[in-house]
């Protein structure tokens, strides 16, 4: 029995972006492999970014993914407007976060409910959930399309907004146009508030891991659109533009995503977690207030309830989107003039699932001379092993079916995008 | 307006994906003004608030079960659901399949269903109709524009 090896497996991951599988041996007590296999097929952006105009940055890499867009486009023109020397802020910066806020309204609320609660109430899918709680279903579709219509009237469109430029938008909308929102958003942020209490209900197994958190330093406010710093609860707190001097990209063979690491200290964590954990104290009242009232304390280290934090910055989006409502006065202009220069930034933005770092450099007439982009699953992936790691050594007593579960809900903890992830395949051929 | 809604789904650059798209603009120009068609690539599940009040609802789209190119597929959805290998999942979250299924458990199906499903043969990018599914098409939106046209 000693030696007995036994293999916990995923072939196809569901209810995840992306295809991806897991696959762990055990031989015995040991863990002898953990792998989260990604074998989506590479997706080249970086390489054909080159030879590109920057402005067109913002629309290339938005189509990187349908779930999260904007992140793409707000990461992509701060790192333009940063070589360029450009700074949009003012209300044409709260439009850029109400944008965002859309963005994780619609996210959030569809991992929530419809990817992630499917794992604590042990149904296949959100089908099965609509079966027997129609009105959890109902919730959850209302708030994502609430955030697909924010994407809407800020971006133009829900998926791949058209409306976002390098230094600013196109058109900017009317107060009215905003106002008009209000009532919907009202509902978004009470039923979000509904929505931490009834994840609290959920059941979390016993396990937390000691995470080095990563997120962006946005100076003085909760990070969302973007920041020029970025920090991690182990001290570092550094310019954007010392990103990968700190962060190594990896390349491994069971991967078609580059795995991220600290170059000193190894795997971390971006995401829900890493921003509530660093920033907890920049949250709204009325996200605080949510998190108090379930007694959520201001670092989680439960990967499992991400669910929690992520419902809690549910909260969060909507209470900003509402404010930056509140106090919106439509710009004159719609967006700064940006003029090309010769150089190399980076720029950043949170995404959904954590920060989402690019880093251009253009010549003097705008064409991009290169490209590196780091989603955030592809950061959190040798944090994702580590979590199996963790999780299964503690418990390879549970029966194989449900310890099969809890692993792949240990993978879905991180509302992991592997489209965005798999940009980067190094191809070896070998001769003989 | 006549609560009829016809809803063309599929992605317009990849090869035959784009016959669902290409089947409801060709209705549209067939159909009377009454008859809302709608040619969309937007998230599937958004179709749960496009049918939102409608009696009837006819869905067109690619599907890929290894039959014959050109070869349509026909459910009565309200008889039966969309066999799996028909309708296979989307790597974006909520597939058509997952669309109809959770607006039947939610009971927000239209009294009246139907899916029109064309296999496809090819899915490369940029690519326009292959053959098989190109010759399909004007059979399939005649049949369609004349079942549409039987209920007004």
């Amino acid at each position: 029995m000693a030696d007995e090896t036994r293999t916990i497996k995923t072939d196809y991951l569901a209810r995840v972006e992306g295809e991806g599988g897991m696959l762990i041996r055990l031989k015995g007590s040991e863990i002898e492999e953990v792998k989260l296999n990604i074998f989506e097929p590479p997706r080249f952006f970086e390489a054909f970014l080159r030879g590109r105009y920057f402005a067109e940055a913002p629309d290339i890499t938005a189509r990187i993914c349908g779930i999260c867009p904007v992140a793409y486009q707000m990461a992509a023109s701060h790192s333009m407007e940063a070589i360029c020397g450009a700074k949009v802020e003012g209300q044409l910066n709260a439009l850029r976060r109400l944008l965002y806020c859309g963005e994780w309204i619609e996210s959030h609320a569809l991992h929530v409910y419809m990817l992630h609660a499917p794992d604590f109430l042990k149904l296949p899918s959100a089908i099965e959930i609509a079966a027997v709680a129609p009105e959890v279903v109902e919730k959850a579709l209302r708030l994502k399309k609430i955030g697909n219509h924010v994407m809407t009237v800020v971006g133009g469109r829900e998926i791949h907004p058209i409306n976002v430029r390098v230094g600013g938008f196109y058109r900017t909308p009317s107060k009215a146009e905003l106002e008009a929102m209000v009532p919907d958003l009202e509902w978004a942020l009470e039923t979000s508030v509904e929505t931490v209490k009834w994840a609290n209900t959920l059941d979390f197994p016993d396990f937390e891991m000691d995470y080095e958190f990563l997120a962006l330093d946005a100076g003085g406010v909760y990070p969302i659109e973007g920041g020029d710093r970025f920090a991690t609860n182990r001290g570092l707190n550094a310019p954007l533009d010392e990103f990968y001097d700190h962060v190594a990209e990896d390349h491994v063979q069971h991967a078609n995503a580059l795995h991220g690491r600290m170059r000193e200290r190894g795997s971390y964590l971006t995401g829900p977690m890493a921003r509530y954990a660093l920033w907890y104290d920049l949250l709204g009242d009325r996200a605080k207030a949510a998190a108090e009232e379930i007694g959520l304390p201001k670092e989680v280290k439960n990967p499992y309830k991400s669910i929690l934090v992520r419902s809690v910055e549910l909260v969060e989006a909507c209470s900003e989107a509402l404010r930056i409502i509140g106090e919106y006065e439509q710009p004159a202009e719609p967006a700064v003039e940006v003029t090309p220069r010769a150089g190399v930034a980076c720029g950043a933005s949170e995404a959904p699932r954590g920060t989402l770092c690019h880093r251009y450099r253009i010549d003097d007439t705008g064409i991009i001379l290169d490209a590196t982009i780091t989603p955030p699953t592809a950061q959190n992936q040798p944090q994702i092993e580590a979590d199996l790691r963790g999780f299964v050594s503690k418990f390879m007593d549970l029966p194989h079916d449900e310890l099969t579960l809890r692993c792949e809900q240990a993978i879905r903890n991180y509302d992991p995008c592997i489209s965005c992830a798999t940009h980067f395949l190094n191809l070896e051929i070998e001769r003989t | 307006l006549s609560g009829i809604l016809v809803v063309g789904t599929g992605n317009s650059w990849r090869g035959d994906d784009a016959v669902g798209l290409e089947a409801a603009t060709a209705l549209r120009e067939w159909l009377p003004q009454s008859v809302r068609v709608l040619a969309t690539e937007a998230e599937q599940s958004s179709l749960l608030d496009e049918w939102e009040g409608c009696d009837t609802v006819f869905i067109i789209d690619a599907v890929h079960s290894n039959a014959e190119p050109g070869t349509i597929h026909r459910v009565d959805l309200n008889a039966e659901t969309v066999p799996h290998a028909v309708l296979k999942g989307s790597t974006h979250h909520f597939s058509l399949g997952d669309t109809i299924e959770l607006a039947r458990a939610l009971k927000r199906l239209p009294a009246t269903a139907r899916f029109f499903g064309i296999e496809g043969a090819a899915y490369a990018p940029g690519e326009p109709l292959s053959p098989a599914v190109a010759a399909a098409l004007p059979a399939l939106v005649e049949e369609i524009a004349k079942e549409v046209e039987g209920l007004l």
